[in-house]
């Protein structure tokens, strides 16, 4: 899915290109390849119910219940297997083995004389009951277990009948009370299964796409920095950060540039304010009250908001929390480096507003198709892979390595302004453009060869400014 | 501002249960402006170095109680590992483990059996929590000072 609304930014590239728009990437972007598929939603529930199979199998406990200590520890199966078989897996989620036969049945509706329920007081005679046979009537059942599964807490739906009542509402318990309900459930458990495996599947974050790459064990194991991927609804992105493209450079230099020059920074303000990332497993989390020992909800990690620290880690000597480090975001000679991102995001806004402009030309005159489908993708791929060169100039200090990579850049960029004007002009020399465009394809493979293995010296001003 | 609402039934009832049958050693008090505020009291456990102390608290039920827990917090002053100098608790079942199967009475009576039973290791205090373990008789002792201090009738 193509979408028009963000191309007034011009830090949302993909968006600019069109569907029969090739990329001339030099052998990282690669749709025929063996390193990632696309799937569907469909395709990862199935891979997550193999693994509750198998989990259920190996030790005879019931589907759901296999769902519900998958989740607790978040779909680890080495580490459930291990503490399960040491007789600890069913505490972590307030069980034990007695309450584990009982959850064997699900609950149901029950039809009775008039009662008044526990939890709104109200009479009732449509109840619910979870296999343990307490009652509460079925609009506060479905109420509860409705906002639990908007609040994504799937562990800890207990038993509303009785309030020592250990008994969670498992799937069973969902699907027995509603279709809504049971479809709510298994959308949050897929949810669930595909944030554990983040490393073998990334979400396209493709306006309105719902598809997902699967990266084949060979990729995993790679550095995905380097690596790009188009989706079948024609978004490209990188596959270690999600964020468009971002070739010759890195994803954490990546994401500081956007962070300090582009537009992600007024979408981020609201969550850089008020949340923190989970230290584990990244998700935002806003803390609105309550005391520092926090719990992530996605993957149930512990730990302490002040220092970020694993919670456990506060325990036997480390009482007082001495990781507490205030946010010391240096502002580090401000004027200086403040002039240098001038510089250099001058020259990144301007190459990223060509890659833009470039591809339009192909609307004029030029008549050769062969020119058209060569020279312009190629030039317009040039102009990304300088835009963010020039921000590798930015946070790297002066070095010999610096002085090539520059040399590099003002060649091809004065060889990209003669393809340009050449492209634009009247004269149809399709034979030189089509020469250009071959250098400048050798030139930035090289460049982003160089940019990649050249172990950089980054300065540390740049890398802590934030403008005021 | 809307008119307010009419007081949930479950909130009538449980207000009219503390106050006809209320539970030895703990008191609570709605407001008459806000029958979702209470005041309450809760007395220190024998054998414990709260005894003969009794602890202010405030209780609020919010809107969507009891699907949500009620909030409490200490106003008077408690030296104890798992109430910060705010009077936060930090106590499960107020947090993650809060169901609306449990009621005003079962959180209070857990508030007086947190006092009975302090928990060093899931401190809210860390200073207060770091010296329960390093020098128990010492901090006990402080706990008894501060009840005398700060909770004496």
């Amino acid at each position: 899915m193509m979408s028009d609304t963000t191309s007034e930014d011009h830090y949302e590239f993909s968006d600019q290109f069109d569907d029969d728009f090739d990329l001339q990437d030099p052998g990282n972007f690669d749709s025929d390849n063996n390193y990632f598929n696309i799937v569907n939603m469909e395709h990862v529930k199935a891979s997550e119910r193999r693994t509750v199979a198998e989990i259920a199998d190996l030790f005879s406990i019931m589907v759901p219940m296999s769902t519900i200590l998958l989740m607790a520890y978040f779909w680890n199966r080495e580490k459930l297997s291990e503490e399960y078989i040491e007789g600890r897996a069913l505490a972590k989620v307030g069980l034990t083995d007695a309450d584990l036969e009982v959850q064997r049945k699900s609950g149901q509706k029950v039809q009775c004389s008039p009662r008044t329920c526990p939890i709104c007081c109200d009479t009732y005679t449509r109840g619910f009951q979870l296999a343990c046979k307490h009652t509460a009537c079925i609009k506060c059942y479905e109420r509860y277990l409705g906002e639990k599964l908007s609040s994504g807490d799937l562990l800890s739906t207990r038993c509303l009948g009785q309030h020592d009542c250990r008994l969670v509402a498992t799937l069973d318990d969902f699907r027995e009370l509603s279709k809504d309900l049971e479809s709510g459930y298994l959308e949050k458990t897929a949810a669930s299964y595909l944030q554990s495996h983040s490393s073998s599947f990334k979400a396209c974050p493709g306006p309105g796409c719902t598809s997902i790459i699967e990266l084949t064990s060979s990729l995993a194991m790679l550095d995905l920095d380097q690596y790009m991927v188009e989706c079948s609804c024609g978004k490209r992105f990188c596959l270690g950060c999600k964020n468009d493209w971002h070739l010759p450079i890195k994803c954490d230099l990546a994401s500081r540039w956007m962070n300090i020059n582009g537009e992600r920074m007024k979408n981020n303000l609201w969550l850089d304010k008020n949340t923190k990332p989970c230290p584990k497993c990244e998700a935002r989390i806003e803390r609105t009250e309550g005391c520092n020992h926090m719990k992530c909800r996605t993957c149930h990690f512990e730990y302490c908001w002040m220092c970020m620290q694993e919670w456990s880690a506060h325990n036997g000597m480390f009482f007082k929390c001495v990781h507490f480090q205030p946010s010391a975001e240096a502002k580090h000679s401000g004027r200086a480096t403040s002039a240098r991102l001038k510089h250099y995001s001058i020259r990144f806004d301007s190459n990223i507003i060509d890659s833009r402009r470039d591809v339009n030309v192909r609307d004029l005159t030029f008549s050769s198709q062969q020119v058209l489908n060569k020279a312009v993708p190629t030039l317009s791929y040039t102009r990304r892979i300088l835009a963010w060169t020039y921000v590798l100039l930015f946070y790297v200090t002066g070095s010999n390595q610096k002085t090539i990579l520059e040399t590099s850049v003002s060649d091809i960029e004065s060889h990209a302004e003669t393809l340009a004007e050449l492209l634009a002009g009247d004269e149809q020399a399709a034979a030189p453009c089509l020469e250009l465009s071959g250098y400048l394809e050798t030139r930035v493979e090289n460049l982003i060869t160089h940019a990649l293995e050249t172990n950089w010296k980054l300065d540390r001003n740049s890398l802590t400014y934030t403008p005021s | 501002m809307s008119a307010p609402q009419a007081l949930p039934k479950r909130i009538v009832k449980e207000t009219q249960m503390l106050l006809t049958d209320p539970v030895p050693g703990i008191t609570a008090q709605p407001h008459d402006d806000n029958l979702r505020y209470f005041d309450v009291t809760v007395s220190g456990p024998a054998m414990t170095p709260y005894e003969g102390g009794i602890f202010k608290l405030e209780l609020f039920l919010p809107q969507d109680y009891p699907m949500e827990p009620p909030r409490i917090r200490f106003l008077t002053k408690i030296y104890h590992p798992n109430i910060d100098r705010l009077g936060r608790i930090c106590l499960d079942v107020l947090k993650d483990h809060w169901s609306p199967a449990l009621q005003i009475r079962t959180i209070l009576l857990s508030i007086q059996a947190l006092l009975a039973a302090p928990n060093p290791d899931d401190p809210l205090a860390n200073d207060v929590a770091a010296e329960w373990k390093e020098n128990q008789p010492k901090a006990l002792e402080t706990a008894k000072e501060w009840t005398k201090q700060y909770a004496s009738p």
